[in-house]
């Protein structure tokens, strides 16, 4: 998935979420973890270095909000966290 | 003024047992749970600790946007009413009254009263406290949300109803969520039973409730009873509710032994059984409308005192009720003048539609604690309808149970057992009503047989009178003791504003034939396509104010019984098909006021013969 696809990806989720469309937006957030964990997974080492952690607190801040089924949680992650995570991931890609 | 004290004047206006409410929570305590933090925009946002977890009430990405996103997925439509679970900082809540009109209302639900007192010290909420499109409603303050919901839901309105949760608030609060769900849906399910009870009844309703009026001058209310046995203590004195059930027939001769030691209700046709069975009931509960009268017939009941509605069988009351304890709701004003002569509101039972019910209702007015329900099967047990003491009153048993519209229910002993929708429905509200009042009263469900009735004890009848009717208390003399409610002078007083009743129908009647030569003139003038756009929609505000001038008659309550067909009707179409023109909009309102015209005429007869005569 590139860059534009999965923004607009997250940014569907939130809204499906922050409008409580709650079957919807808890299965897309299904389809997006294993998307960023395979994302973390394959990051360089220098990624690694430079937003590892922020990328693994992202996915377990995602990952616990999905498992309680926090609406709020999960949608804010995506709209905070992740669409940051996901710019720095390909950025540091291009480079 | 600060935030806070905004909030509670707003508060007063409005719901001023709310104010104080809100000013009693202890917030140091609320503090250990329910806190605020920033959001990264900046802006104070709820959050709520539970089951280990703290869970915002809004975005703390950016609350704002959150709650109009929220907001953007609905479309509100003109008279729509909106229950809203949940209220957090009030923005949700904010954005979607922008998208109403003036007919529109939203009815927030709000479950946790404390987040809300928390909301009121940070946020400013005054303009949704004050804006008259919005009610809250606490679960914590009025258990029962059938109670406001009656109010404000009625069959026009069932079609314009939508639930909206905000978001969090069904995980975090589930159970209360899916509670209130079903009292609305409850409460829609009860509007269409009603219009199919009332156009079934058609003019049976009003002219019981005429004769009723008048018959209860000289009778007397539940309330004096409660008070007479208020000085007593009733923890340990069970109201027993004799229904007519198959079962009835297992364990009826038991029931003399609690005589002296409880309350015993026989309902409507259990009183030939119970009769037969050497017992004498402290009160017979009998609503029905159409009782009858072969469930009485032959039998001497003479010293049987009676619990009546506006809705029981004038003939049944006429000829064996000679003691009657009434009450319930006549009409509005009718029910305001008996206030104002008794000192005390005419005393009223929620109603549940199965007489059984209103005598479960009944009991725990009259503050008894624990309620025992024998011949309640709710079910055709054994594949019989009723206990054998009402001698196929019902016609052959088989060829009744075959006219019904059969369901399964579980039986007390976990087996299936037919019943029919009618029972069902009754079923549900028996358990809702112990469910609302489980903290209140103990119910045994001493029947023996028939459908499980959640939240009640399974008790063999014998055992109940071994272990709890061991207290003597003599109700019955009690009763006896009650005198009318009214003195002869009031009586007569009573009798003559009845009868003044009959001159108010007159003057309406002249409104409306006022009303309806307008409208006629009007109808003609917004056929014809010369008349321009913009007196057609003069005419229509002023038809509409006429409207609303007999909508405030408060005779209009009694006309409309007899013009429910055309009231549904109206109900059916008038604010669900948005592209009615101006000539159909007349027509419909000239359908309505001619049922009303008919419904007049019909109520001055029925006048004539119940309230009038000597």
């Amino acid at each position: 998935m590139d860059e534009n696809t999965l923004l607009e990806k997250i940014n569907e989720t939130g809204y499906m979420l922050y409008q409580n469309r709650e079957q919807e937006g808890i299965a897309a957030v299904a389809e997006l973890l294993p998307v960023f964990q395979n994302m973390i997974k394959d990051q360089t080492e220098s990624q690694m270095a430079e937003g590892g952690a922020f990328a693994l607190m992202m996915l377990r801040e995602l990952l616990e909000a999905y498992q309680s089924q926090d609406i709020l949680g999960m949608a804010d992650c995506l709209m905070e966290k992740s669409v940051l995570f996901v710019q720095f991931y390909f950025r540091q890609s291009e480079k | 003024m600060g935030i806070f004290e905004d909030n509670i004047a707003a508060l007063e206006k409005k719901y001023g047992y709310l104010a104080e409410k809100i000013n009693n929570v202890d917030i140091d305590s609320a503090g250990k749970r329910i806190g605020v933090e920033q959001a990264a925009n900046g802006m104070k946002i709820l959050r709520v600790m539970k089951v280990g977890r703290s869970w915002r009430l809004n975005s703390s990405w950016n609350p704002e946007i959150a709650a109009e996103v929220y907001a953007e997925r609905y479309t509100l439509r003109s008279y729509g009413i909106y229950f809203v679970f949940g209220f957090s900082d009030g923005r949700y809540v904010r954005e979607l009254l922008k998208k109403c009109d003036d007919t529109n209302l939203i009815v927030v639900c709000e479950p946790d009263m404390e987040t809300f007192a928390i909301a009121c010290r940070h946020f400013d909420i005054s303009d949704l406290i004050e804006d008259k499109r919005l009610l809250l409603y606490f679960t914590e303050l009025e258990i029962d949300a059938d109670v406001m919901l009656q109010k404000l839901l009625d069959y026009t309105r069932i079609k314009l109803i939508d639930f909206y949760i905000l978001p969090g608030y069904d995980v975090l609060y589930h159970k209360v969520c899916e509670s209130f769900m079903d009292s609305v849906i409850e409460r829609m399910r009860n509007e269409i039973v009603n219009k199919a009870t009332h156009l079934f009844f058609d003019r049976c309703v009003p002219r019981h409730t005429l004769f009723h009026m008048r018959r209860l001058i000289y009778q007397r209310n539940l309330e004096q009873l409660k008070r007479a046995l208020s000085v007593y203590d009733l923890t340990e004195i069970p109201a027993i509710i004799v229904s007519a059930g198959p079962s009835l027939d297992k364990n009826v001769h038991l029931l003399k032994k609690a005589q002296g030691k409880a309350f015993i209700i026989a309902v409507d046709a259990s009183i030939r059984t119970v009769i037969r069975a050497g017992a004498l009931p402290d009160m017979l509960c009998s609503i029905d409308p159409n009782s009858p009268e072969r469930f009485f017939e032959g039998l001497d009941l003479k010293d049987v005192f009676w619990s009546c509605t506006r809705l029981s069988n004038p003939d049944i009351t006429e000829n064996y009720a000679e003691r009657i304890f009434y009450h319930g709701y006549f009409s509005k004003e009718w029910n305001k003048i008996l206030e104002e002569e008794l000192g005390y509101p005419f005393p009223k039972l929620a109603s549940g539609g199965s007489v059984s019910f209103e005598a479960f209702m009944l009991a725990l007015y009259l503050g008894f604690r624990k309620i025992v329900l024998i011949g309640q099967d709710l079910a055709f047990t054994g594949g019989v309808s009723h206990t054998k003491g009402i001698e196929g009153a019902l016609g052959d048993n088989d060829e009744y149970i075959r006219g019904r519209h059969i369901v399964e229910v579980e039986g007390i002993d976990g087996t299936m057992l037919e019943t029919d929708f009618q029972m069902w429905y009754y079923k549900q509200w028996f358990e809702r009503a112990i469910r609302i009042n489980q903290d209140a009263v103990r119910v045994i469900d001493a029947t023996e047989g028939g459908a499980k009735i959640e939240g009640a004890e399974i008790w063999r009848f014998a055992d109940v009178i071994d272990k709890e009717c061991k207290q003597e208390l003599n109700i019955y003399e009690i009763e006896k003791s009650i005198p009318q409610a009214f003195s002869p002078e009031k009586q007569q007083e009573l009798l003559k504003k009845l009868r003044a009743m009959r001159q108010v129908v007159t003057d309406f009647e002249k409104l409306l034939e006022k009303t309806i030569a307008e409208q006629e003139k009007r109808l003609a003038l917004v056929s014809d396509r010369k008349t321009n756009p913009r007196e057609v929609l003069h005419m229509l505000k002023e038809m509409s104010a006429e409207n609303e001038k007999i909508k405030k008659e408060p005779i209009l309550e009694l006309v409309s019984m007899y013009a429910q067909k055309e009231e549904y009707e109206m109900g059916d179409s008038i604010y669900t098909e948005e592209d009615l023109n101006a000539g159909e909009l007349v027509e419909k309102s000239l359908a309505l006021l001619s049922g009303y015209r008919r419904g007049a005429a019909l109520l001055k007869e029925d006048i004539d013969e119940y309230i009038m005569k000597d």
